[in-house]
């Protein structure tokens, strides 16, 4: 055999075996979907609750600007490629924004907060539901509890938790709705609907509202999961509903925008209306979830619109094009509403990303404050009086003062980095 | 939106949505079917891709006879093969050309069933950047019902029926394609590629959508009829019996390696 068929051999050989390691030992093998998350975060008691795009939960003084503790590193076990050689551990991704319960202990000496708090978040790749505490300022090394106690959940979890009645409400992608008791994360109940369901339950009084793919909405028994109703749309629901003066609000990909009676599910009214002029009709999927200030819901659309609509009737009461999409759920500051907008939500470089501020006393914007790195919004924001916090694709953590909206954002954390 | 996406990509995507709707809500079907349309839309270059690489198998045994003959004066073989090629109407670079015109088409099909079959939030979010608005039809499709025979065509076969489908298409197609030699070291060179080809595919079935694998195994079979009925069983004759014989339409049968046709004199 000469050298040049040798070499041939060789190359194929390297190729085949180079393929063999890219599909078998690397990330690209191991997960054919792209997950980095996009958890927002909660303030509570004083403290920050954030989780980062690698696996973190983040304890973070707002008035200090700095971490408290050292964040907790949440992993699972990686089924690995087809050799085998994969890491036994990777960090998981959230989508859901931690959710804290306050919990009181009578023989504590502290007197600013008797007790410690509990923080639970809920992982993307193995559907389980952590509970850790967070107690003087240091986070317990490892869960409190888990949900499910062995192993991992059915399927995967996007939908945020909902904490309400002392229980954790929350869905798995399988369609299995569950609620936890907020105590122990001992399950109350699990409720299976034929559907994928991406969205976040919302609990008013005793019933659950929760959004499926098969384009119901569902209202639940929140004490026994039982159905009190239904109601069928026109497209998949990924949206969060939300509650307002015995009202459901819910937008679906069919880019229509409901008014349901929450007592009845009964149709109230729907938008865009036979009458909506073309240039007021919704163009993509209603995404992110909407907000309610002073009788008017605020339903941002992936068209790039927030479409202003009165909660008694459903008429258009402004339609705001703020030119890119929005998949982030915006967050009310006193009157203002702010909202965040991306070129596109997916790739990580070359993003135009703006946050508005909408006041809603006379529906005026804002003009844009442009994030400096051009960084994909897709985690919802949240806010502490007047500071409104923007978590990035890229793992960055901004503050925005609303008080002051023509100061640039202000770079708190690279969440990724921090130790 | 870069051109790419605006031109091929995005009509490509929303085509296949549509068709999904119209092939009970299937987007197997849907993938299967517009898999079909392609070949068929592009049957003309691959007629020529194929005839061109038979002609290629034909002049083998002509070309092993030059290398016996000249093998150690290289300039002169260079003269010689240059003249055999030209002589046959075969060519390489017919090949290449074809090739080359078709891989955006393949590309950008790939493209669209990986984003059509959006299983992660990132992905949906990412898909409804490609939906015309102005087609009312396609967002109450989405996101599209994934279940095609025992498969989700979001993930990957666990199965495994998938990958050993893919090998073996992949196989009968490039054993069609490739020529037989008399040549020892070139003999296991061709056997070499031959494995290599559908392994790697296979491999890759194992990590990527199993809607990436129909496509691959409709492709490839759609390759072994048009193979057929253009230039014959090729190298799979071999298999059959001991004297290969083309069965295509309008195809040569293929001389015997040992007694090649009188060359060309050499200028």
């Amino acid at each position: 055999m000469n050298i040049k068929h040798k070499l041939i051999i060789v190359i194929s050989g390297a190729a085949l075996a180079g393929t063999l390691l890219l599909t078998s030992c690397s990330p690209l093998g191991c997960a054919t979907v792209i997950a980095r998350g996009w958890p927002g975060g909660t303030l509570d008691n004083g403290s920050l609750f954030v989780a980062s795009m690698n696996g973190k939960i983040i304890a973070v003084d707002p008035v200090k600007n700095t971490v408290i503790g050292s964040p907790v590193q949440i992993s699972y076990s990686a089924s690995g490629g087809l050799l085998g050689c994969a890491p036994s551990s990777s960090a998981v991704s959230f989508y859901t924004t931690p959710v804290v319960q306050d919990v009181t202990v009578t023989d504590t000496q502290s007197a600013d907060f008797p007790g410690y708090q509990m923080v639970y978040v809920g992982g993307w790749q193995n559907g389980i539901i952590y509970a850790y505490k967070f107690e003087n300022g240091k986070w317990s090394a490892d869960p409190e509890y888990v949900y499910p106690r062995q192993g991992s959940g059915p399927d995967k979890i996007v939908g945020n938790l909902t904490l309400a009645n002392n229980s954790i409400y929350y869905a798995t992608s399988d369609g299995t709705v569950y609620a936890l008791s907020a105590a122990d994360l001992s399950k109350e109940w699990s409720v299976k609907i034929d559907s994928k369901i991406w969205s976040a339950p919302t609990v008013e009084g005793t019933t659950l509202y929760i959004g499926c793919f098969n384009k119901n909405l569902y209202a639940l028994n929140a004490a026994d999961g039982s159905q009190k109703w239904h109601y069928q749309t026109a497209g998949a629901i990924n949206s969060t509903p939300v509650v307002n003066n015995n009202t459901v609000f819910i937008g679906d990909y069919d880019r229509d925008f409901y008014a349901i009676d929450a007592s009845s599910g009964k149709l109230i009214w729907k938008f865009p209306a036979a009458d909506t002029a073309s240039n007021n009709i919704p163009s993509n999927f209603f995404w992110a979830q909407p907000v309610v200030v002073n009788g008017v819901i605020y339903a941002p659309n992936l068209d790039g619109h927030v479409y202003a609509l009165e909660t008694a009737t459903g008429k258009l009461v402004k339609n705001f094009s703020l030119g890119y999409s929005i998949s982030s759920s915006p967050v009310v500051v006193g009157n203002n509403i702010v909202v965040a907008t991306s070129v596109a939500s997916y790739a990580e470089s070359k993003q135009k990303v703006n946050i508005y501020i909408i006041n809603t006393a006379d529906n005026s914007v804002s003009l844009p404050i442009a994030l400096p790195l051009h960084e994909a919004v897709n985690a919802p924001l949240f806010a502490d009086g007047n500071i409104v916090y923007v978590h990035t694709y890229k793992d960055n953590l901004y503050t925005i003062n609303t008080a002051a909206p023509q100061t640039q954002p202000t770079l708190l954390f690279d969440l990724n980095t921090l130790k | 939106m870069d051109p790419w996406e605006i031109v091929i990509l995005r009509p490509m995507i929303n085509v296949l949505v549509v068709a999904s709707k119209y092939l009970f809500n299937s987007p197997g079907l849907a993938i299967i079917i517009f898999t079909i349309l392609i070949r068929v839309i592009m049957y003309p270059l691959t007629k020529k891709q194929l005839l061109a690489t038979k002609k290629m198998q034909d002049i083998q045994p002509k070309l092993q006879e030059l290398q016996k003959k000249y093998g150690k004066d290289k300039q002169r073989m260079a003269k010689e093969q240059s003249a055999l090629l030209k002589e046959s109407g075969a060519t390489n670079i017919g090949c290449l050309v074809t090739t080359f015109i078709q891989m955006p088409i393949w590309i950008a099909l790939y493209q669209s069933i990986t984003r059509i079959l959006a299983t992660g939030p990132e992905e949906l979010l990412n898909l409804s950047r490609y939906l015309y608005p102005q087609w009312h039809i396609v967002f109450p499709m989405v996101p599209l019902n994934s279940h095609f025979l025992w498969l989700n065509l979001g993930v990957f076969d666990p199965l495994y029926i998938m990958p050993v489908l893919v090998f073996a298409t992949m196989w009968v197609q490039q054993k069609m394609v490739t020529p037989t030699s008399t040549d020892p070291q070139q003999q296991a060179q061709s056997q070499m590629m031959l494995i290599l080809m559908p392994v790697m595919f296979a491999f890759l079935t194992l990590s990527f959508p199993s809607g990436l694998a129909l496509y691959w195994v409709v492709s490839n079979i759609i390759s072994i009829v048009m193979q057929y009925f253009i230039t014959g069983w090729g190298g799979l004759a071999n298999l059959f019996g001991p004297k290969p014989e083309d069965k295509g339409k309008g195809a040569k049968p293929t001389p015997p390696s040992s007694e090649p046709k009188k060359l060309p004199a050499a200028k």
